[in-house]
């Protein structure tokens, strides 16, 4: 699982821009998606998931605003920027040109 | 539990400085590993097993605190500022006697030396606004050079703004005794000016004295 877990580490952007794609979201509520998604096989370490949002956030690819939940701590909400949207597209290309080479590669 | 939670982070951001960003980032951090927590419960794991499974997940916290220690870029910022603020009061204090001079030159009654405490109080607020904003050095190790460097740097900030004030102080007394002997030729009283701006001085060493001892 080890090798797989560096594989997708470095699509971890991606997917999280993907998430975005469809609805705003918060931290937690992404990783619980790539859990059940992945049939419990992957989620993403808390470090590498907020580390994720910061570079994404500083590139402009996302915005972030502050929920106003009555009970309990406020989440943090993360959406998708224009500019996200098309960077998501271009890496999803790429995704799948890789894809194509390594599999006739391999 | 959630305690534990909170201590957790607390413990892994220890050592960052307490700016917008990383209290920000210490909520969303908390925030989302209570809502796991939970979660971990619902699942029907006891309140021991929950906080392992959370804490399993979180992997290096240091890869985010690390950016956030760096807080030099904001130390360059604060004194270009603090010197800006610093020469300004001081403009102010020397522009102060000019003030008075003009406005009495055009104006009757006490307007020249209202004008002139109004250039002296903006002065002085923007000095005490200064030092307060100012950040002091914060000792990094409980050992001897470092409480001695803070020691310092505190007496050097307090007894700066101070000289400042004061040569401005006995700057403006001595424009005003002037002024006031040259436009009354009372000479033979005006020098009790130089009494009264004594015992001011006195007073307000006297009080710098006092909130020292209190901060100690």
């Amino acid at each position: 699982m080890s090798i797989t877990s560096d594989i997708l580490r470095g699509h971890t952007e991606t997917i999280i821009l993907k998430h975005l794609c469809d609805h705003d979201s918060y931290g937690y509520e992404i990783n619980k998606a790539i859990q059940e998604k992945t049939d419990n096989q992957y989620q993403l370490k808390d470090a590498t998931l907020y580390s994720a949002f910061q570079r994404l956030e500083k590139a402009g690819y996302i915005s972030s605003y502050w929920g106003d939940e009555n009970v309990g701590a406020r989440r943090k909400y993360y959406s998708i920027t224009q500019q996200g949207k098309i960077y998501y597209e271009l890496s999803k290309k790429a995704w799948e040109q890789a894809k194509e080479l390594i599999d006739s590669l391999l | 539990m959630i305690n534990r939670i909170k201590q957790y982070i607390e413990v892994a951001f220890m050592d960052v400085p307490p700016t917008k960003a990383s209290l920000e980032l210490k909520e969303e951090l908390t925030s989302n590993m209570i809502e796991k927590y939970n979660d971990y419960l619902l699942k029907g794991d006891n309140e021991e097993t929950a906080f392992s499974n959370v804490v399993e997940h979180v992997g290096d916290l240091s890869e985010l605190t690390a950016p956030l220690k760096d807080t030099n870029q904001v130390e360059i910022l604060s004194k270009k500022q603090s010197a800006t603020l610093k020469a300004v009061a001081v403009g102010l204090y020397i522009l102060s006697p000019v003030a008075l001079i003009l406005m009495s030159e055009l104006f009757t009654g006490p307007i020249g030396l209202t004008s002139m405490f109004i250039f002296i109080a903006l002065a002085t607020a923007l000095l005490i606004y200064n030092s307060s904003i100012t950040k002091s050095y914060t000792r990094q190790d409980e050992t001897m050079t470092e409480q001695f460097k803070e020691w310092q740097d505190k007496t050097s900030k307090t007894s700066e703004s101070f000289a400042l004030f004061k040569s401005a102080f006995w700057f403006i007394t001595i424009a005003l005794y002037l002024y006031i002997s040259f436009t009354t030729f009372r000479w033979h009283i005006t020098w009790i000016i130089f009494l009264i701006a004594t015992a001011i001085i006195k007073i307000v060493e006297g009080i710098l004295v006092l909130r020292k001892n209190d901060e100690k």
